[in-house]
């Protein structure tokens, strides 16, 4: 037992292991977002609409997670953040409260629609500029950042089609 | 004069980093000042309506918050200049990072939703003040472990310290109204 999981520390290195641990756990997030657009499909009913609220909770609570995120990289940046890469980096947990507060589902939809690939262009300008995540990090926030978009606006043309 | 030495440190330790995050921190904290005013000023100043109202967001705005914790555990993470050493402590942490906001998530689910979750508003204030004090412990052993700069450790207790007065005046008075 103990032999295997040492055996696997050694092939891999560390970084590349850290590297596999995020991936799997950020695909892992989407994954709910995924079933659930699926769900809201197909069960027209009360229950894909209870599993429609649960999802926007969810995103909302995610985009709060992704400014939190990078509230840590700019804290932790070899130059050190500014205030205004503090204060930016709070801005997707103000864009998270309306999502709270309103009450019209297809509008709490598309803030987060919207507010999704602004974060990632944002990220990615970071990046190029060296003052971002690792480009590993980006690497999967890209392909997930499409499959959230996907099943997010494929819940709102369910919604909006009803 | 090895004293003296020590306390220029301590003073130069205070960077304008932590200055601004520990403002940001306190303005953070606002919404559940206002929620101990409100709970506290009720049924005479507001009327319970209202307050039930703002806790319910208070309630979103501590999932948004555990929320954003997590996500800055994940950050801290990702840039840990030490990370080679400590590979398990890295997957324990990038782990771990994720768990306050699922935690969020669980206490803002609608009772009406799934009826398995009670709707109790002090049992939801008791579960985010639990997922504070927890995210508090973790937050301050990754900062003396080098996971996150040493005062954020700092900032979290004392933060953590405010919230938590905050929060069991909250759910006292909750308890006393039978919510």
């Amino acid at each position: 037992m103990t032999d295997i999981s040492n055996a696997t520390v050694h092939t891999t290195n560390p970084r590349e292991h850290l590297t596999q641990a995020a991936a799997a756990l950020a695909y892992a997030g989407a994954l709910p977002l995924i079933i659930a657009a699926l769900l809201v499909w197909a069960r027209p009913d009360a229950i894909g609409q209870t599993i429609q609220h649960l999802m926007i909770i969810y995103s909302g609570l995610l985009l709060a997670f992704l400014g939190g995120v990078r509230w840590g990289i700019a804290v932790m940046s070899s130059k050190g953040p500014g205030f205004i890469n503090l204060i930016g980096a709070i801005i997707p947990l103000i864009l998270a409260i309306p999502v709270f507060l309103l009450t019209n589902a297809a509008l709490q939809l598309a803030i987060i629609l919207i507010a999704l690939p602004l974060l990632l262009l944002d990220d990615l300008r970071a990046t190029r500029k060296g003052s971002g995540a690792p480009d590993w990090y980006l690497g999967v926030r890209l392909p997930l950042t499409i499959m959230i978009e996907a099943a997010l606006l494929f819940t709102l043309v369910n919604l909006l089609l009803k | 004069m090895l004293k003296a030495r020590l306390l220029t440190v301590e003073e130069e330790d205070i960077s304008p980093l932590e200055i601004r995050a520990t403002i940001l921190g306190y303005i953070g904290l606002l919404p559940f000042f206002a929620a101990m005013l409100i709970v506290y000023m009720a049924p005479t100043v507001f009327s319970y309506t209202f307050a039930g109202h703002y806790l319910i967001w208070c309630l979103n705005y501590s999932a948004i918050i555990l929320s954003f914790l997590g996500g800055i555990r994940w950050g801290f993470v990702l840039m840990d200049p030490h990370q080679q050493a400590n590979e398990y402590i890295n997957l324990e942490r990038i782990t771990s990072s994720v768990i306050p906001a699922l935690l969020g998530w669980l206490v803002v689910v609608p009772s009406n939703i799934v009826a398995s979750i009670p709707s109790a508003l002090s049992l939801r204030f008791g579960l985010i003040l639990l997922s504070f004090i927890v995210l508090m412990d973790t937050d301050f052993r990754a900062s003396r472990d080098g996971g996150a700069p040493a005062w954020y450790g700092r900032l979290r207790v004392k933060l953590t310290l405010f919230l938590g007065a905050m929060l069991i005046l909250i759910i006292l008075r909750q308890l006393q109204w039978g919510w």
